[in-house]
């Protein structure tokens, strides 16, 4: 952002909001700043298999066991990259399968 | 309603008026599941009694009725179904899509004290053939006879993120609309003006955790009582504390007790035994791989934590008491839950299910 200049005081704003995240002095009502890993959002938007990690970086946060991960990214986390959306499209991919630990591969095969 | 009311934490009257029910009938709950029904489970043997099917998608929220004696399901084809208690039917059925017009509901309804029309926070995606347009967020009325929406009104234009996450109850008169959110609105039903504006917000949940707090559909309190966790911001130096407080719906009067500084960390929505002697929470702190989980107990009577112990909780979870106020549900969108004594806080046993959940455990009112 360094090669920009706020020419209004709206823009000046912005710039000394975006300062005050980095300092070292925090209001009282802010709370502490705790250090974390730049993680996109919980698990990972990208859809590459075996880079998912949590908000924390780590791996504890995710769904267990990881056959719950079909159902929880499809209706509760709505990731609509990784598995097919139940909101517009495949309202009907799990018709068929009550338990994804038990009966994943009753889980319908969409073609997009 | 000026702050310095709930500071001396002496508004009028909020006080919890329990129904009082003498059966000896088990407590049934009820819980969505997929690929589409709603389960009613016997607590005690936590045996399942019955299968109600619902042929318009996977339930995504459980609600009762004004009267307690419906449930309403929302599906995830934004469908509202209807289901008798009594006989175990789904008695009415709503589509709200209207063609290419896809309803986008922020939260649930909530309906008004006949049963009648249902009040929520909605905007449209209209699809076109090659997009979507997305229409803004109003407040809608939902006609239960006629099954439509019938009304829609502009959101207040400082208030634009209204409904994302709020919950709603309405007044026993059926006048005013209570939004519980990052603060609390009252809203005028007949012009849908905010009449008044209370700065209370509901706790933070740090990350991303799906977890399903909030106010409990609680069969043992009446309609016109709410009572919950709450954070409370001090007007001089901006801390935040965390405490209980109680809102009498039709005097429009609260009573906060500050209970300590509100930490970073996560707290649960509040439940209470059916004698309102006791309530619990569950707490979080720390992320994912360091995280601590707590339950914590209130006496209620003088407003105090009593208790913090330690258990595991699972990764995204809610958790819900018993209709006798005797166990802790734990459980999420696995097929299992499990069960804690609420005496010892203990894990009794678990439950396996065949079938994953999708939405919260309602529990039912007990049968007169």
């Amino acid at each position: 952002m360094r090669h920009l200049t706020p020419i209004n005081r709206k823009a000046a704003r912005i710039e000394e909001h975006i300062d005050a995240t980095s300092g070292d002095v925090v209001a009282l009502q802010g709370g502490p700043q705790r250090p974390s890993p730049h993680i996109p959002l919980g698990c990972s938007l990208v859809f590459a298999p075996g880079w998912e990690v949590d908000s924390a970086g780590g791996t504890a946060g995710l769904c267990q066991p990881v056959e719950r991960d079909l159902y929880d990214c499809y209706l509760s986390c709505f990731w609509p990259a990784q598995v097919p959306d139940h909101l517009n499209n495949y309202p009907d991919w799990t018709s068929k399968c009550a338990s994804a630990t038990k009966d994943w591969r009753k889980i319908d095969l969409v073609f997009p | 309603m000026k702050r310095r009311v709930f500071l001396c934490a002496a508004a009028a009257g909020a006080v919890s008026r329990p129904v009082q029910s003498q059966s000896r009938h088990p407590s049934l709950m009820c819980a969505g599941c997929f690929p589409g029904q709603v389960l009613v489970i016997e607590e005690g043997s936590e045996k399942i009694l019955d299968r109600i099917n619902i042929s318009s998608g996977i339930p995504r929220g459980l609600s009762l009725s004004y009267d307690k004696k419906k449930i309403y399901v929302n599906t995830t084809k934004a469908t509202l179904e209807v289901i008798d208690i009594a006989s175990h039917k789904v008695v009415n059925q709503i589509t709200l899509n209207e063609g290419n017009r896809l309803i986008r509901p922020r939260g649930g309804f909530t309906p008004d004290p006949q049963d009648k029309i249902m009040y929520g926070i909605a905007g449209y995606a209209v699809r076109q053939v090659d997009r979507f347009e997305i229409e803004k967020p109003k407040f809608v009325v939902l006609d239960l006879e006629q099954k439509k929406i019938t009304r829609s009104v502009d959101l207040p234009k400082d208030e634009p993120r209204l409904g994302l996450g709020a919950q709603m109850r309405i007044s026993p008169d059926g006048k005013f609309l209570y939004l519980f959110q990052d603060n609390v609105l009252i809203v005028d039903t007949t012009d849908f003006k905010v009449a008044e504006k209370i700065e209370l917000g509901r706790p933070v949940f740090p990350g991303m955790g799906n977890i399903g707090f909030g106010l409990r559909d609680d069969p043992a309190v009446d309609r016109g009582i709410v009572t919950g966790l709450f954070n409370s911001t001090d007007p001089i130096v901006r801390r935040t504390i965390f405490g209980i407080a109680s809102f009498d719906l039709t005097q429009r009067t609260f009573q906060f007790t500050p209970l300590g500084p509100s930490a970073n960390s996560g707290v649960g929505g509040l439940q209470i035994t059916p004698d309102r002697k006791t309530g619990y929470t569950v707490v979080y702190q720390g992320d994912h791989g360091n995280r601590r989980v707590e339950f914590w107990v209130f006496d209620m009577t003088s407003r105090q934590v009593t208790r913090r112990v330690e258990f595991d909780g699972p990764i995204n979870f809610r958790f819900t008491l018993s209709g006798d106020g005797r166990q802790i549900y734990i459980y999420g969108s696995s097929p299992l839950f499990e069960i804690y004594d609420a005496a010892t806080l203990r894990p009794r046993t678990t439950i396996t299910l065949d079938v994953d959940l999708t939405t919260n455990l309602l529990v039912l009112p007990a049968p007169a």
